[in-house]
């Protein structure tokens, strides 16, 4: 078989491959097509886009977001879409890449207009100062992403897909603008009583197992004296575990946080061993059955460890 | 804040530099905007990523004049990556190897997505994907050694230069067309003389999620061109994929296990072909720790040619950017049997991006 017998085949294969795109497929598409990467994000542009929107999520409420494989099942989903919303500060930069450029979805790529990182507008802390290498752990140069536990930056983030929607679907702008007040009240109401709440505990020491509860601790004025991964993402030592245990006895440390993603086991241990209280929770919506808005998550945050710290003053 | 230089006559040039140094510090307003007069900016550096492999090998043959290490120890491969956008409109790789003293450019090529529609393009050298294991580079390889069917083809992963076209269609479930039109370059398999002798690529990949954790994927892939024997070359795979991950427990369990088989068929005077497959088990069982299990086979069917292996391996990941493997491998040729023990240590510096699922 020579060439002059291939050349045509290849042709008539790429017009085979060409007549088959729907060309109109997503011209005339009614709904505003969203790819939210955490469950938090799509909890968000639901509620500001209600039904103008149609939101598939990545990554599961019980998932570490860092950790996704970047599946070819996500590219699907990603082909039509017409807004990413996605956490950013290289939270998601192990996986979204990949799915960015599988999708073949120019919107959704940097400088699209499809493109929505939802740390537009918050005050991003624990920006490394200097240079940044790995012997410290998996570390976030452009700061810490996980701002989304902070009540107050959920409304920033509201903000910011309220503007995205509405530059997307100009018809819509005062739906979404209305949702937006309604969203914001109701959960400025639950941020003041939560901090009603944790007013009698602001200055209290605890320790967490990984760097992603700043922003939580921060805005509930407690303290992290310490982690259990005292460098993110890397294992600790026996070394350290020894000298955690000494601190959390010597400085009557009543509480360890952790996420409910990673393993208890050692961690257990260390609480057994010192009397602290545990804490494994949920970092996201939909990190446990019961946890379908932004208020069922703060309001069990605040529970848990408010409870953990009262029983932690009990002699 | 008032500065006060003193007199230029008292001060040496090496005094000058110093005071011209101070008054344009880095890091503040004024050292952002220099590149303005001095054109050297590197804001737009492109992500810079170095992987390097080391391997320890032993085996239990007396004849070890083969062309792959199979005793001692030396540098794999050191792989150098570039990756960036060019503008709004593209993005490019470079991929450059170094190997016994030989610098060779493994992948380079600009890739797009601006046809919208699902369709990409990349144009430029790369890994041919027609199948799984061609597709790899080193250091991504799940076994140290290439399979015995990729390594009877050649010596090194086939590469070419072309103009690639993929789809993605617009199904619930992942499925990806791609064909590409290549120069035609493999010694023995694509080497016609005559210039407008291309060779053609097509690859089909199907994935769907059997649950949360789980995927199973199917694909094939097939490129043919001429050869300077007179006659066509063709090299085929189809490959089957499951995965297991748990979504709650991602960073300590996972599974993998793939089938391929590839067939290369090459007419005109001596006409050849041989087919293989291969199996792979991999399991992760500890943050850190990985096993693997493989069975490859050569031409099973020809019992003058047969050849097959089977390797076992453990891997201990400190992190994502090194891995140390140890891989036993028993190997059966038609000439020989024997034993072969690899030591490799993997790791990588700089902005690497991700390896594709």
């Amino acid at each position: 078989m020579g060439s002059t017998t291939l050349l045509p085949r290849f042709v008539a294969c790429l017009l085979v491959l060409g007549s088959t795109i729907p060309f109109s497929a997503n011209a005339h598409a009614k709904t505003i097509k969203v790819v939210a990467t955490t469950t938090d994000i799509a909890y968000l542009f639901e509620a500001i886009g209600n039904s103008q929107v149609e939101v598939r999520t990545l990554a599961k409420g019980y998932q570490d977001p860092h950790y996704l494989e970047a599946k070819p099942s996500y590219i699907a989903r990603m082909r039509d879409a017409d807004l990413l919303g996605y956490v950013g500060l290289e939270l998601e930069v192990g996986w979204l890449p990949l799915l960015v450029e599988g999708a073949r979805n120019s919107r959704l790529g940097a400088g699209g207009q499809g493109n929505v990182p939802l740390s537009v507008g918050i005050e991003i802390r624990d920006v490394p100062a200097g240079e940044v290498d790995r012997s410290k752990g998996d570390l976030h140069p452009l700061g810490n992403p996980h701002y989304w536990l902070d009540p107050r930056n959920q409304i920033i983030m509201a903000e910011t897909i309220a503007t995205a929607l509405a530059l997307t679907d100009p018809d819509h702008r005062e739906d979404y603008s209305a949702n937006l007040a309604e969203f914001r009240t109701r959960l400025r109401s639950a941020i003041d009583r939560w901090e009603e709440e944790m007013a009698p505990f602001r200055g209290r020491k605890i320790v967490c197992y990984h760097t992603q509860w700043e922003y939580l601790t921060d805005w509930m004025g407690l303290e992290i004296v310490d982690y259990v991964e005292n460098r993110p993402g890397i294992p600790p030592s026996p070394r350290h575990l020894h000298e955690l245990k000494q601190r959390i006895v010597g400085e009557h440390i009543p509480l360890i946080l952790m996420s409910n993603f990673f393993e208890t086991g050692s961690v257990e241990k260390i609480a057994k061993s010192t009397g602290a209280i545990l804490v494994v929770a949920p970092a996201s919506i939909k990190g446990e059955d019961s946890i379908t808005d932004p208020v069922k998550l703060f309001d069990h945050l605040v529970e848990s460890i408010t409870a953990a710290l009262s029983d932690g003053d009990t002699p | 804040m008032d500065i006060r230089l003193p007199s230029a006559s008292c001060l040496c040039p090496a005094v000058l530099l110093f005071v011209a140094a101070s008054l344009t510090p880095t890091g503040s307003a004024w050292g952002a905007g220099e590149s303005t007069t001095t054109g050297v900016s590197r804001a737009f550096n492109p992500a810079l990523s170095l992987n390097g492999l080391f391997l320890f090998g032993l085996d239990t043959r007396s004849d070890t004049e083969s062309d792959e290490l199979t005793q001692g120890i030396e540098v794999q491969e050191v792989e150098m990556r570039l990756t960036s956008t060019i503008d709004a409109y593209s993005k490019a790789d470079a991929s450059l190897s170094f190997s016994n003293d030989e610098i060779a450019f493994e992948e380079v090529y600009i890739r797009s997505s601006v046809l919208g529609h699902g369709i990409g393009l990349r144009a430029g050298r790369f890994y041919v994907p027609y199948s799984i294991e061609n597709s790899m580079h080193t250091h991504q390889l799940p076994f140290l050694r290439r399979t015995l069917q990729e390594s009877s083809v050649a010596t090194e992963n086939y590469r070419d230069t072309g103009l690639e076209l993929s789809w993605l269609a617009p199904t619930s479930f992942y499925l990806e067309a791609s064909t590409a039109l290549l120069d035609g370059n493999l010694p023995g398999w694509f080497d016609s003389s005559r210039s407008k002798d291309y060779a053609y690529h097509g690859r089909l990949s199907a994935l769907v999620d059997l649950g949360e954790a789980t995927t199973a994927s199917l694909g094939g892939g097939v490129v043919t061109g001429r050869n300077s024997r007179g006659g066509s070359s063709t090299l085929s795979s189809v490959a089957f994929t499951l995965r297991w991950r748990p979504l709650r427990r991602a960073i300590y369990h996972s599974f993998h296990a793939r089938a391929e088989y590839t067939y290369a068929d090459r007419t005109g005077t001596e006409s050849y072909s041989s087919g293989g497959f291969d199996s792979i088990l991999q399991y992760q069982f500890g943050r850190r720790w990985w096993s693997g299990l493989r069975y490859d086979n050569l031409d099973p069917s020809d019992q003058d040619q047969n050849s097959w292996r089977w390797s076992t391996q453990i891997a201990f990941v400190p992190s994502e950017f090194q891995v140390l493997r140890a891989e036993l491998s028993s190997v059966h040729t038609p000439n020989d049997q024997f034993r072969e023990f690899f030591l490799q240590y993997n790791f990588t510096i700089g902005s690497h991006p991700a390896h594709r699922y």
